[in-house]
């Protein structure tokens, strides 16, 4: 049974980043760790998209909005 | 790149890095037990026992509690709580004293709030205008008392409902429908809540409502937070975990008989 509340885990990886499937499984497999439940999205987008996020590296990870490890370097790829 | 738990870059977060970030972030407040003990109870759902816990304590009677859910059924029509007057009628009380001993329990209780003699709110709904208008099919209008409440009202009443709201930040109005127990959709689309969690203390209507606010992103909420260090410690909500909330607080708000029924009056 999951636990505490519910997170939203947002991913952003660039069109042609490979890491995909590495972070699903591992996000997976931390959920089931955990026993929490959350809310996935994988988000595949383009240099643009990126800049105007904000975004430093791919993949770049949010929970609950909050960035995972922010990088602080310029450059999306 | 991400560093492991032992400084490793790679290219994705390790389990354990996401394990541990999980851990902290599902408990709201950061603060996850090392040792597996079940973690901290978030805000919101702490907000949520004290709200269905001043009901349970104020042991009303069955009659007490049909008088209650035909306040908040009024409210819901109306926008406008029922005078003691239309309450003494509606329930058939022996005379206008026993309405206004009744409505006085619910004072007490943290049912309801009175000002100048009058109800001015019940939880969820607010006689007055606040930054939360609910907007019900038809047309009509009412006020909630807060974010969470706005969403709650769709779970306690089981129709499908508009909410507007206003940006703390920015002022602008935000929109959000609810349908079927769902969000579909909202304007703008990156709404979150913020609950703070300054030291409170009195009736939750007036100490903590204020201060559960939907904004229009996570980076207005941040621009507020430094604009409002007071205020500025609390827990942030997507807009489906304050649906969680609201149906946890209210979906049985007008159903259950949280009444003590070797009282019966």
């Amino acid at each position: 049974m999951a636990r505490g509340k519910s997170v939203k885990i947002d991913c952003y990886i660039s069109q042609g980043c490979g890491s995909e499937k590495a972070l699903k499984e591992n996000i997976t497999r931390a959920l089931e760790a955990e026993k929490i439940h959350a809310e996935v999205g994988i988000h595949r987008i383009n240099d643009e998209k990126a800049a105007e996020l904000k975004l430093s590296g791919s993949p770049s990870v949010f929970i609950d909005g909050k960035e995972l490890q922010p990088q602080g370097i310029v450059g999306f790829s | 790149m991400f560093k492991d738990e032992s400084g490793r870059l790679a290219n994705v977060p390790s389990m354990d890095t996401l394990r541990k970030t999980l851990k902290e972030r599902s408990c709201g407040t950061g603060d996850a037990s090392r040792d597996g003990k079940a973690c901290k109870k978030s805000l919101m759902d702490q907000i949520g026992e004290t709200v269905r816990g001043r009901l349970a304590e104020a042991r009303l009677s069955q009659s007490e509690d049909e008088t209650r859910k035909y306040i908040l059924n009024e409210f819901a029509k109306t926008g406008k709580p029922p005078s003691e007057k239309a309450i003494a009628a509606a329930m058939k009380l022996p005379a206008l004293e026993s309405a206004r001993l009744l409505v006085e329990k619910l004072h007490k209780a943290d049912i309801l709030t009175k000002e100048d003699g009058e109800i001015i709110s019940a939880y969820p709904f607010s006689a007055k205008a606040t930054r939360h208008k609910v907007i019900f099919q038809d047309g009509h209008e009412v006020y909630a008392l807060c974010a969470t409440d706005a969403l709650g009202i769709h779970f306690m009443l089981g129709l499908d409902i508009a909410v507007r709201s206003r940006c703390p930040d920015c002022e602008n109005e935000m929109k959000i429908e609810v349908k079927a127990g769902k969000v579909v959709s909202c304007r703008p689309e990156g709404i979150v809540e913020f609950v703070s969690s300054r030291e409170h203390c009195g009736c939750t209507a007036e100490t903590f409502c204020p201060f559960m606010n939907f904004f229009c992103s996570v980076e207005h909420l941040e621009k507020w937070r430094e604009k409002n260090p007071a205020y500025g410690k609390g827990e942030m909500y997507r807009l489906y975990q304050v649906l969680e909330h609201g149906k946890n607080i209210f979906g049985a708000f007008l159903k259950e008989a949280d009444c003590d029924t070797r009282r019966q009056g």
